[in-house]
């Protein structure tokens, strides 16, 4: 049974990655950021219901060039979701002023819908995500995962780090990053049927 | 890369009161419905996109919600849960979020207390805010904002109060028809001529008499349908409600 340590975020859907990690057989523990030994944690999950400015207060008390250091030689193992996949990157529109982690390069920002589209501005429900297998080990090429966001990393194609995009009001956007030991899922995983699960092999190596 | 338009999403609504699943009528009138776990798989491999848990009971008396109910699903179950009934602070939306709920729905309080919609969204972001409103037909306001199980209203337009809540931070909008809600006899006509009228720029669920036998030519300012009786009495499927609907 691995240990899985969850970054505690103040108020996120905790209950909804307790459950999904103990359906998985994994022991799930919760840490805040100033609490965190990283040379004693495997596997981090940063979770996803939050904001880009509280994400960047509970990663306050961290040592993020530790953190980087840790990730590049694949001792930290982490899964960060929807906000918290945001977090990685530099900046975001959804909280000006506030730090990414800046692990990888990219400003968040709204999703606009293009001018001729009705949509609105926040992408909710199941969308079919183009996955570049020869990348990132998954059997399907196109998966559909839940979204629940209004920012993201917007205009991008797939590469060695973009692994994984979908569309929302005309915007291809960044679904599935992954860098050294760092996977990041701009959709739930936790809630995105059982197929999902296998996200958690990423803690396997 | 195509851009398809996104499908209709379906929710399943389920209302508890003290941990079983009730079928409230027209918001009053209560059914019992049994095996609770039993049905939720059957709506889950039957093709729901989603739940939606409220608690009626708790917005009147201010119980403690339905956690267990959330708690048991989420479990069991990898879907999105939104949830709600008398969610009058941070700390209820904390328990909820506690036991299993990935998206908070606040109904009532909202209106008392318009700014639980900004501290509610500012902790667990826009899109996990969704706001849900009971509607009434109105001479006066076309459609009227209710609250406490659509029993007392507000003299607030539902297009206004929208606007409003959009504003505040609500990141999602469950609308229930009053009048058609739990009656089985089709979706409330009026109440979609209304919405397809109003300024939305949050995804929009409509929820109140779904009935198959009735086809629905639905404006796209609605993003999904709220499902309760006709799933609970009549076991029917997501592909049924899909079906029977089509965007005009």
């Amino acid at each position: 049974m691995s240990k899985v340590t969850i970054l505690k975020l103040g108020v996120y859907n905790r209950g909804s990655i307790f459950n999904w990690l103990w359906r998985n057989g994994c022991q799930p523990v919760e840490e805040c950021g100033a609490s965190i030994k990283l040379d004693d944690v495997q596997n981090l999950i940063i979770p996803g219901v939050s904001t880009f400015e509280k994400l960047q207060s509970a990663f306050q008390n961290l040592d993020v060039e530790l953190f980087r250091e840790k990730v590049s030689a694949g001792e930290l193992r982490v899964i960060a979701i929807c906000a918290g996949m945001q977090f990685l990157f530099e900046s975001s529109e959804e909280s000006p002023g506030a730090k990414g982690l800046g692990l990888l390069k990219g400003h968040i920002s709204k999703l606009q819908p293009d001018s001729h589209q009705s949509v609105k501005s926040v992408n909710i429900g199941w969308r079919e995500t183009h996955i570049n297998t020869a990348q990132f080990n998954h059997a399907d090429p196109v998966h559909s995962f839940y979204y629940c966001h209004k920012y993201g990393l917007a205009n991008v194609e797939l590469d060695d780090v973009i692994v994984g995009k979908s569309v929302f009001a005309g915007v291809e956007f960044a679904s599935i990053v992954k860098w050294k030991a760092l996977l990041g899922v701009q959709f739930h995983p936790e809630i995105s049927g059982f197929a999902a699960d296998k996200i958690l092999q990423h803690f396997d190596g | 890369m195509p851009n398809k338009a996104a499908p209709l999403r379906v929710i399943a609504r389920l209302d508890t009161k003290n941990g079983r699943l009730i079928k409230p009528v027209r918001f009053e009138g209560v059914r019992q419905i049994d095996n609770l776990m039993e049905r939720v798989e059957s709506y889950v491999l039957g093709g729901i996109d989603e739940l939606a848990i409220f608690d009626v009971v708790s917005s009147l008396y201010n119980t403690p919600t339905e956690l267990e109910v959330v708690g048991e699903i989420s479990k069991a179950f990898s879907i999105c849960i939104a949830a709600g009934g008398g969610v009058s602070s941070i700390n209820d939306a904390e328990k909820l979020l506690r036991f299993g709920a990935d998206k908070i729905l606040i109904n009532t309080s909202a209106v008392k207390n318009k700014d639980l919609i900004r501290s509610i969204s500012r902790e667990i972001g826009t899109q996990s805010t969704a706001v849900s409103i009971q509607a009434k037909k109105s001479e006066l306001l076309g459609f009227e904002v209710m609250v406490e199980a659509g029993r007392q209203q507000t003299g607030m337009a539902v297009c206004d109060w929208m606007s409003e809540i959009q504003d505040l931070g609500a990141g999602e909008i469950i609308m229930t028809s009053v009048d058609s809600d739990g009656v089985n006899a089709g979706l409330d006509s009026q109440l979609i001529s209304y919405l397809s009228h109003c300024q939305v720029d949050r995804p929009l669920i409509l929820g109140g008499g779904f009935s198959p036998l009735s086809h629905v030519g639905l404006p796209r300012v609605i993003d999904g349908l709220l499902v309760g009786s006709f799933f609970h009495l009549k076991g029917g499927l997501s592909e049924d409600v899909r079906a029977s609907v089509s965007y005009v």
